[in-house]
């Protein structure tokens, strides 16, 4: 287990080390001068010089020799590569706020939508998908399946803009858009996009997780437990289902970091102060650090969930041996 | 195999406990404070610091927490200025090199944070604090995006800036002097400029120059940007960034700008300003919930219908019944901006070729653009200069505006003569890759198409576009320019050849001795008739040289509900929430008629 564990960690370097230099030369290198969409329409050359010292982005690159020649062999690391790569993010380019404290007042917001949405979805995929496959062919699996291909097949963004139109503008049902501080306020905000992500996500979960209790169906120790007399919900409940919990938790585990990063249209369009209205704001406006620090934190979640992931699978499926 | 039915029952027992708790909170919507004006911002606030702030979202926020020593008089046109918090108009020397100007007394910053300054009320402003927020902005270490207005116009200030560049940002001696901002006594400011600049004056009504409080600024440091002290009629009472922000009265403000402070108006005197005392604005990054808030009367005021919903708000060029119905009202306004394709004028095929300029300006149609894409909202150009300044005139004929295809073939044909052969196919940078870019992208095309030019679209986003444009790295692109002051000149700055370099606003590339030589006398000179008529012959030659095709003037459709007062649209200046007024009885009477529901 613990070679199995450092094995993996091991990987992860490289992993995360390419994420972080593809995103780096993205947004350093091949993305336009930030100090000069940050000057404005009237520039001078004083004014940029000033502004890329405050970005920090006249150091050098990927390496600084000027400075290890000045201060020693370690300064050669001083640039803005290693600077990423050591967590030093400066500063949003924008606002000037610290990334982690930005991250950290974000996050809890998106996680209070996502985390509840993505409860509800795993649980109305999981009992439906059960359902349906345990009545194959009848017309309530004909009626799932096709509610499920039409939620797979319609943008997320028109279910969204349209659920805001009817439960919010027309229905008044909910509030159409917004946030407020305070746990109801915040619950009575947050009511819709919950809603609307299960609405949206229910689809495919409910076809993988059909197909996935069908494949198990059709085991022997499945029709063992019928011919023994075990009752139809046991055999679903007590041995399929423990079975169809190997991809759960593999989704679940995987969804995690993402449930943090949030949704990037959902929280634009209702007005969601995250982590997704985050994102889309800095890739549009360049700001590198918020970026960066997203995409770094991200990589490194979700390496770490995919080590997780292999643990419960042992903990779940005893036949499953970490070597 | 009981654990795999726990696990189930578990995750049923969460979810009906998140479905119950999203039931209890439907009861919890957060009150709404009747007294407030409501409205909304389209972004995200990056700073409420006048020194940092040079977008059209920040502008206003800034101007109702901060003054300036002068502003634009709310609601007059032609824009007329008066002294806000300079007590009169600036005393200028004959050679137009110093500028002295008065302050007015007894006006105090207010803290509404109560921290630095424990009762709230701050010092009074004086021409030392004049001069340090001048200081400010040019500080190498805090390095404004507004300090290109100041690089090369005040005495001293270069020593300044080198200073402030090789000394630690906390280390920095404010109370070093800088010939340009001389104190002269504590109400007394004088101003000493490198060359004689009549803009001057709207530069000191403009964010950069509004008067900050020294001590707030030492005491929050770097988040001064989201702790404004300042003097104007609001003050900040919440914010939460990217939800809210919360303006109430500033409780010691004068009651009127143009008054001193040792004579306020009374707290009862019924043309004391501000006279809605709360204004919330609430941000969204989507203009379409804005819409359906907006029509559920939570909005009070928009400054423009979303695209989307254009269709929905405006029947036969009015206002949809159905929203007059609800009590709006609108607002079609005349921005002081003009839309524009440019030409690069350092290409080679387009910079030596007029006659292929002006053809192509000719074969544009710009009432079919404007119907296409801006829903008809908005007028088609006949110069760079839009109507809203002094010196456009609606009689004066641009033959190269109306859309004349005839002329501009036989215009192709010279073109051809001096390109030596067919028009090699001319590269056209969008400004947005989105749907809307993408299909004007297209109809530019298919509009040069008819006279046998061949327009490629490059669609880049925002920032990618800027970056081409300024290293000139473009033959065709669109582009545009909006007022910063109400002078022709911020307009014609736009082809003075020594805009060119360093990414200057030039970005046409255009170089005419003869429109430098006019531009040079007239940037000196005060508003008089001869200004006004070497403005015209600027214009006559912009016209004729054709550096850009002169697309359309924009519009806005401002909608206000009837119970908000004395709204009026202002180019320049701040301080305009102060001036409107809110008639709560019908408001409240509106919503009790049933027409909303919150």
């Amino acid at each position: 287990m613990a070679a199995y564990l450092a094995r993996k960690l091991l990987l992860m370097i490289p992993t995360i080390l390419g994420i972080v230099v593809l995103t780096f030369i993205l947004f350093r290198v091949v993305a336009p001068d930030p100090a000069m969409v940050l000057a404005g329409k009237m520039k001078s050359p004083n004014q940029l010089e000033a502004l890329r010292a405050r970005l920090g982005t006249d150091r050098p690159r990927w390496l600084n020799f000027a400075a290890a020649r000045e201060h020693g062999f370690w300064h050669v690391f001083d640039s803005q590569f290693f600077n990423v790569l050591a967590f030093r993010f400066r500063p949003s380019y924008r606002t000037n706020e610290s990334v982690w404290e930005l991250m950290a007042r974000k996050a809890p917001v998106s996680l209070a939508i996502q985390l509840p949405a993505f409860f509800i979805e795993l649980g109305l995929q999981l009992a439906i998908a059960l359902y349906t496959a345990s009545r194959r062919g009848k017309p309530v699996d004909y009626v799932v399946t096709f509610l499920s291909v039409l939620g797979m097949s319609v943008p997320a963004l028109s279910i969204y803009i349209g659920a805001q139109y009817l439960f919010g503008g027309y229905l008044r049902w909910f509030p159409i858009a917004g946030w407020s501080p305070g746990f109801f306020y915040a619950i009575h905000f947050a009511a819709l996009p919950i809603l609307v992500s299960v609405i949206v996500g229910l689809g495919w979960g409910t076809r993988f997780y059909r197909t996935t209790t069908l494949e198990e169906i059709g085991n022997d120790y499945v029709r063992t437990a019928r011919a023994k007399g075990v009752a139809g919900s046991d055999v679903m409940l007590t041995h399929v289902f423990r079975n169809v919990l190997i991809p759960v938790v593999t989704n679940t585990v995987v969804a995690l970091p993402f449930l943090i990063t949030g949704a990037l249209l959902l929280e634009r369009l209702f007005q969601i102060p995250g982590m997704g209205g985050l994102l889309v704001d800095a890739i549009h406006t360049q700001d590198e650090p918020v970026v960066m620090a997203v995409v770094y934190v991200t990589a490194v979640a979700y390496c770490l969930m995919l080590v997780l992931t292999d643990l419960l699978y042992s903990w779940v499926d005893p036949r499953v041996a970490l070597k | 195999m009981r654990k795999a039915k726990w696990i189930f029952v578990g995750y049923l027992a969460l979810v009906v406990l998140i479905v119950a708790g999203i039931a209890i909170s439907f009861s919890a919507a957060p009150p709404r404070n009747p007294q407030a004006l409501t409205l909304p911002i389209l972004d995200s606030i990056r700073t409420l610091d006048p020194a940092e702030v040079n977008d059209d979202i920040g502008h206003p926020l800034v101007g109702s927490l901060y003054e300036g020593l002068y502003n634009y008089k709310y609601g007059v046109k032609p824009y007329t200025m008066f002294p806000d918090l300079a007590s009169q108009m600036p005393q200028i020397s004959p050679d137009g090199l110093v500028w002295t100007i008065k302050l007015r007394k007894g006006i105090h910053f207010y803290d509404p944070t109560k921290k630095v300054f424990s009762d709230g009320i701050g010092p009074e402003v004086k021409a030392a604090d004049v001069a340090y927020s001048f200081k400010r902005v040019g500080d190498f270490n805090l390095a404004s995006p507004n300090y290109s207005w100041f690089d090369g116009l005040f005495v001293g200030l270069d020593k300044w800036w080198e200073y402030t560049k090789n000394t630690p940002k906390n280390k920095v001696d404010f109370d070093r002097p800088v010939e340009g901002f001389e104190v002269v006594d504590d109400y007394t400011i004088r101003f000493h400029l490198m060359r004689p600049d009549p803009q001057f004056i709207f530069l000191l009504a403009h964010d950069p120059t509004m008067i900050v409080c020294r001590r707030a600024v030492e005491y929050w440091g770097d988040s001064f940007r989201q702790h404004p002290v300042g003097t104007g009629a609001y003050a900040l009472v919440q914010n939460l960034p990217d939800q809210r922000m919360v303006f109430e009265e500033n409780p010691i403000y004068r009651g009127k700008s143009d008054i001193d402070g040792t004579t306020p108006l009374a707290k009862d005197d019924p043309s004391r300003e501000p006279h809605i005392k709360r204004v919330e604005y609430q941000y969204f990054a989507e203009t379409l919930p804005v819409w359906w808030l907006l029509k559920q009367g939570y909005f009070d005021l928009i400054a423009d219908i979303p695209k989307d919903a254009f269709r929905q708000a405006i029947k036969n060029g009015e206002l949809a019944p159905e929203l007059t119905k609800l009590g709006l009202r609108r607002i079609p306004v005349t921005e002081t901006a003009t839309d524009y394709i440019s030409f690069n004028m350092a290409d080679p095929v387009l910079g030596k070729n007029k006659p292929l300029r002006q053809a192509m300006s000719m074969a544009f149609d710009r009432t079919k653009y404007v119907n296409d894409f801006w829903m008809g909202v908005g007028q088609p150009a006949t110069s760079v200069i839009p109507p809203t300044l002094p010196t456009y005139d609606a009689s004066e004929k641009n033959p190269y505006t109306g859309l004349n295809l005839l002329a501009a073939q036989a215009l192709m044909e010279q073109a051809k003569r001096i390109q030596g052969g067919p028009i090699p196919p001319l590269k056209l940078l969008m400004r947005g890759a989105d749907t809307t870019s993408r299909q004007m992208g297209e109809f530019m095309a298919t509009q040069m198409a008819r006279i046998g030019v061949t327009l490629e679209p490059e669609y880049r986003d925002w920032a990618r576009w800027q970056e081409m444009t300024d290293n000139r790295q473009t033959q065709v692109f669109d582009s545009g320019w909006v007022a910063d002051y109400p002078d022709e000149q911020d307009f014609y700055q736009l082809f003075y050849s020594k805009n060119i370099p360093n990414a200057g606003v030039n970005s046409f590339v255009y170089s005419n001795p003869a429109f430098d030589a006019l531009y040079e006398k007239a940037m000196v000179m005060q508003d008089s008739p001869e200004r006004r008529e070497l403005y015209k012959q600027m214009n006559r030659m912009l016209n004729e040289d054709c550096p850009g095709i002169w697309v359309y003037y924009r519009m806005q459709n401002v909608l206000v509900y009837d119970w908000v007062q004395e709204y009026s649209w202002m180019d320049y200046g701040y301080a305009w929430r102060q001036h409107l007024t809110l008639d709560q009885a019908m408001r409240t009477k509106a919503f009790a008629s049933g027409v909303f529901r919150h």
